[in-house]
């Protein structure tokens, strides 16, 4: 398992605090780039110098879509 | 059989099993995570996840699903490279303008190819290949 997926699902909930309602690339143990669509924050994650292959995208909730969802 | 686990994510002490899949159209892969939904027939991104694939989104063939407040959206379904683990397979899913919840889905399309076990004292869910 990338350290990247380790780290989103251990600190899933102050992602959606800070990061709700954007997506976001992570890196390792690292958000690299947030933006509001996957495209835009892939290319901020490219120009920061990450291969793009190890950029892992979330789409952040905020917190009123994790009440309707569950 | 091959499987793969995945830890929950957890969010005010509640079990939200998100995982990270892969996709591509012939490029580079893409991870983008996704919440795993049998309420869902179809496995459905947000269309902007579609940039990211190169996929001219309307060219795919269209399809009307209904979601939870009774509405109908429009999905169009597109053929993709999917990886879950390291296992790789072509499937077709859907891509939505109108998801309107928070999280790309993975729905029962892929209930087909893997038996899923959620385990909620263990805060994991399993994925078990059929092939």
């Amino acid at each position: 398992m990338k350290k990247s997926q380790e780290w989103i699902t251990k600190n899933f909930e102050s992602l959606v605090s800070k990061y709700g309602g954007k997506y976001i690339g992570v890196v390792d143990e690292e958000v690299v780039s947030v933006a509001l669509t996957p495209k835009e924050a892939l290319e901020k994650a490219k120009r920061a110098g990450k291969d793009e292959e190890e950029v892992s995208l979330l789409k952040v909730p905020r917190e009123e879509e994790l009440i309707c969802v569950l | 059989m091959r499987s793969i686990e995945f830890r929950y994510a957890i969010h005010k002490r509640r079990d939200i099993p998100l995982i990270p899949v892969s996709l591509r159209t012939g490029g580079k892969w893409k991870e983008v995570w996704a919440y795993i939904d049998s309420g869902s027939f179809y496995t459905i991104f947000d269309d902007k996840v579609a940039e990211i694939l190169d996929i001219d989104l309307t060219s795919g063939e269209k399809v009307s699903a209904v979601v939870g407040d009774g509405g109908f959206i429009p999905i169009y379904l597109h053929t993709v490279g999917i990886k879950i683990g390291e296992d790789e397979f072509g499937m077709k899913i859907g891509f939505s303008a109108r998801l309107g919840v928070g999280f790309n889905l993975l729905g029962m399309d892929i209930f087909d190819r893997y038996r899923v076990t959620f385990d909620n004292r263990a805060k994991k869910v399993l994925f078990e290949s059929y092939e």
